[in-house]
């Protein structure tokens, strides 16, 4: 497949105008997925994801931006300072896939592991200094656990964030995955992305879902104990 | 959170996807103009400084929550940084692609 390389990759307008929204609108279902259910993740970057790597990383920032500002005015302005978290989380996905990180199924669960670790940095500082390290999140309890422990405030947020982290961007980006082989091909064809025969596709889908699982499981575990 | 806004956005993704893959067959995609992603760049700039419009009232909400430790100049002063680091990371990003843009002009008018 001949790759066009991303600075030269120029999106129809069309396609941009209806991804965006979309994607907006898959975070903020993604959220209150998260909030109803009370996981022990975010699940609002999957339509950050999806944009990012079909029609590229400063795409996705524009819609964690936008996700985030708009979920800082239904959920409340907590989620206002994480748009950095969100915007950082595209540029690692986007430039990530545009390096030849989604080539293969393990490069990709690679990247979603690196997606996890920037996110934290940038996640870390701003639990730190804009909220003093709680943002009643699931994480805190864990947080006040390694605190407990004699940790100092920034090692138990991003030792706590790191996990909640994995869990969270592992799914969302077996799920962005998924959302990617249902768009139309005209969007996606310029990619050199992992295209896998459906159930090779679910079955990788079903392992990334079963690790994420596990470690939510291990935070909880942690936070209990 | 609403339950009707959540709605509303699972009516819009859904409404979007089928409307991409509509466009796609009908060749109507193909017919519109297309964007490169310095627009994307500039776009992001915008939606920071919305987001950034936002940030004195978001530290006043903030700082009344009883788990929030920082006070309100902290909250803004800290919201600040972190969007302008954003904001920097993209005029680097910017920067370097005026460099290139000039770089591979200067090639084709040497080579024509």
């Amino acid at each position: 497949m001949a790759v066009t390389s991303f600075k030269n990759y120029r999106v129809p307008t069309t396609f941009v105008i209806a991804l965006i929204p979309a994607a907006v609108a898959l975070n903020v279902v993604g959220s209150f997925i998260n909030t109803t259910l009370k996981l022990p993740m975010f699940l609002d970057m999957i339509g950050t994801a999806v944009v990012a790597i079909t029609i590229g990383p400063w795409w996705g920032a524009l819609a964690g931006a936008m996700t985030n500002t708009v979920l800082g005015f239904l959920t409340g302005p907590i989620m206002l300072p994480f748009a950095a978290c969100n915007v950082i989380g595209a540029l690692v996905w986007g430039y990530g896939v545009r390096w030849g990180l989604g080539k293969t199924f393990p490069k990709f669960f690679v990247l979603s592991l690196l997606t996890a670790l920037f996110v934290t940095l940038m996640a870390v500082p701003i639990y730190v200094f804009v909220f003093g390290g709680a943002t009643g999140h699931f994480a805190d309890i864990m947080t006040a656990a390694f605190v407990g422990m004699g940790q100092r405030l920034i090692v138990a947020v991003f030792s706590s964030n790191i996990v909640v982290s994995l869990a969270d961007k592992i799914v969302s980006s077996f799920l962005a995955l998924a959302v990617i082989e249902a768009l139309p091909p005209a969007l996606t064809a310029h990619l050199d992305i992992v295209k896998a025969p459906k159930m090779q596709l679910v079955l990788w889908i079903a392992l990334g879902t079963v690790i994420a699982a596990g470690l939510a499981v291990f935070a909880a575990n942690m936070a209990a104990g | 959170m609403n339950t009707v806004l959540v709605i509303v956005a699972v009516i819009v993704a859904v409404g979007a996807v089928l409307y991409m893959r509509s466009a796609a067959s009908s060749g109507a995609a193909d017919q519109s103009g297309t964007v490169g992603y310095v627009t994307a760049a500039a776009w992001t700039f915008m939606a920071l400084g919305v987001a950034e419009f936002f940030m004195p009232w978001a530290a006043g909400a903030l700082e009344k929550e009883p788990w929030v430790a920082s006070g309100q100049f902290g909250i803004l002063m800290s919201g600040n940084y972190v969007i302008g680091f954003l904001v920097f990371v993209a005029g680097i990003a910017l920067a370097r692609t005026a460099g290139q843009r000039r770089r591979s002009k200067q090639v084709q008018t040497d080579s024509g």
